[in-house]
């Protein structure tokens, strides 16, 4: 720990330093596994059931789409069995295709072409001993600095993993602000119905595999109900305009469709699986801006007409049904106006990074009604792909 | 002292046989001999970084899980002296790395604090012996990103241009923090001679 005297002093801390080495502490290694058991099951579960949720729930309008009910039993139970496994299974079967494409190129190399890689791998070397000796004449070289003392092969994997341990500080950096801002449309399939939301997002990342997200978008919702029975019939005696008559009129509602606009503002605890896929589970308050409602109804007169044959004298009655469909606006708007209205949000996505600072996310999401929505006549649990832009 | 000194190569090299036999087979036991190994090393880089001990020792276990994932895919070297060079270096660096990571989640970004006087000293030399606990309190005294300057250039070896890469500043903003803080480091030497001169007369 000590250094000779008659040295210049920033030489004399380097060396010092250099050689610093802390005495190893008793009970550190046992905390490091103990931390390491004690972690990893916790996220794994929680891995596990955030993939199996997201993908369950994004099934579920694909399917309900096709109006087959039975197939989706089976994708959910088969979902439930191996959702991470997959996607484990994916990430490691995509690292080694990747591995043997590098090591077959490496193998069709020339051995001028794998010296004209050597080089760019090692110009951050060069460039550090030249500014070493700029500067410090005297400082030792690190390892890393005398690459001429290594094998070629072993070297190579070496500053690569540097490289990539370089490139993921970069990353880091870029998004070294806690904060994130995104643009995003959001196509939502409601009942075999598109509609068109848009809005701004913002995240703000806890660590480095969680963040919490917010935002604000103005969400058009087309949606329908068919009652499937009567709603209620009326009969209305009327005079007719000849003879005796008789109308009974059956008024059944066919459909209701409302369109509902309003605001969302979703609040989501995301989880990053890897740096481009994460799965996303939340509520959001929605406020009903607008809300008009259309009734479809079937109208059905059953005419009957009695009259007397002047030569005859005999009473004749005839009977006919009439149908006529018709809509009228409904002046209920039972929405409108609640404050406790909500959806239960589930999603997964994948980022996509452009022009290096910004990403493009896809995600597809499912929206379940809480509260008061659920309550409601209208099937209002709808799915969608949400793109995004993040800056 | 050279037997002793002869016993200890002997054993350094043993263990990096078996770590190296280990990584080949892909055998999870080596890792507490490693930890065990150069956990000291690691606190050592971590420190100058991160004057709180228990931050540090944060940043130590961090690197090794990240060590952990990645050493397997090392190739089996021949020479145990290369190897131990180079791994050691690896674990520095990734060390290093997780420092600087874990300061800009805690304050981001990177503060810096123009203190220094006009006194411009280029060359002292040691009148006594150097010790590492007072060269970490000079340390401290330097601004955080001088600090990072000065430790990444000097003592582990990355160049400016990496520097400017890591830390997202120009590389001339790292050569003036690299002069500015070794002029620091002199200033602050000088001092402190001086007030330990004037308290033994």
């Amino acid at each position: 720990m000590e250094t000779p005297d008659k040295k210049e002093l920033i030489d004399g801390i380097s060396a010092l330093l250099k050689a610093h080495e802390e005495p190893y502490e008793p009970g550190s290694w046992e905390n490091f596994s103990k931390q390491k058991k004690g972690k990893r099951p916790a996220i794994f579960t929680w891995i596990s059931i955030a993939a199996a949720i997201a993908l369950i729930f994004t099934a579920i309008p694909f399917i309900l789409k096709d109006k087959n009910i039975e197939p989706t039993i089976v994708n959910i139970d088969k979902v439930k069995v191996t959702p991470l496994e997959e996607v484990e299974l994916i990430v490691k079967a995509t690292r080694v295709v990747k591995q043997k494409k590098i090591e077959l190129k490496e193998k069709n190399r020339s051995n001028q072409a794998m010296n004209s890689v050597q080089p760019s791998v090692n110009s951050q070397i060069a460039s550090s001993s030249n500014e070493d000796n700029d500067v410090n004449p005297e400082t030792p070289k690190t390892p890393e600095q005398t690459p001429a003392t290594l094998k070629p092969v072993q070297e190579k994997d070496f500053m690569k993993f540097l490289q990539n341990e370089t490139k993921v500080a970069h990353v880091k950096e870029k998004k070294s602000s806690k904060w994130n801002f995104g643009v995003e449309l959001l196509p939502t399939v409601l009942q075999s119905k598109v509609n068109l939301g848009a809005g701004i997002t913002t995240e703000f990342r806890l660590s480095e595999s969680f963040s919490i997200s917010s935002g604000i978008a103005y969400v058009a919702l087309d949606a329908s109900k068919n009652p499937g029975s009567n709603s209620g019939s009326d009969f209305a005696p009327n005079s007719p305009t000849a003879g005796l008559a008789n109308y009974a009129s059956n008024k059944r509602l066919v459909s209701t469709n409302a369109n509902i606009s309003g605001i969302d503002i979703p609040l989501s605890l995301t989880y990053n699986l890897n740096k481009k896929l994460y799965t996303s589970i939340g509520v959001s308050y929605f406020n009903v801006l607008t809300e008009t409602r259309n009734n479809r109804y079937i109208t059905e007169l059953e005419v009957s007409r009695t009259h007397k044959d002047p030569e005859t004298g005999i009473m004749e009655t005839f009977q006919t049904r009439l149908a006529e469909e018709n809509a009228e606006p409904s002046p209920e708007s039972p929405l409108k106006g609640n404050s406790y209205l909500g959806f239960f949000n589930l999603s997964i996505g994948h980022k996509q990074e452009v022009f290096k600072q910004y990403n493009i996310v896809i995600e597809p999401f499912l929206k379940i009604p809480v509260g008061k929505l659920s309550n409601e006549d209208l099937q209002l649990s709808n799915g969608g792909v949400k793109l995004r832009f993040t800056f | 002292m050279e037997v002793k000194a002869q016993g200890s190569i002997k054993k350094t090299n043993l263990l990096f046989q078996d770590i190296i036999d280990a990584l080949a087979a892909h055998d999870h036991r080596i890792q507490e001999r490693i930890y065990t190994h150069y956990w000291g090393y690691l606190m050592g880089v971590a420190s100058r970084y991160i004057k709180d001990r228990n931050v540090a020792k944060e940043v130590v276990n961090d690197s090794f899980v990240k060590a952990f994932k990645s050493m397997y895919d090392f190739k089996r070297p021949d020479d145990i002296e290369d190897f131990q060079k180079t791994f050691k270096a690896w674990l520095a660096k990734i060390t290093v790395r997780t420092a600087l990571d874990k300061i800009r989640i805690n304050k981001s970004p990177l503060n810096f604090v123009e203190t220094y006087e006009n006194l411009y000293v280029d060359h002292v030399e040691i009148n006594n012996k150097l010790h590492v606990d007072d060269i970490m309190k000079l340390l401290y005294y330097l601004p955080d990103l001088h600090r990072m300057v000065f430790n990444m250039y000097e003592i582990e070896g990355f160049n400016h241009e990496e520097i400017s890469k890591i830390l997202v500043i120009p590389s001339s903003s790292s050569r003036t923090y690299l002069t500015r803080a070794k002029q620091r480091l002199r200033e602050l030497y000088i001092k402190t001679n001086e007030i330990a001169n004037g308290n033994s007369r």
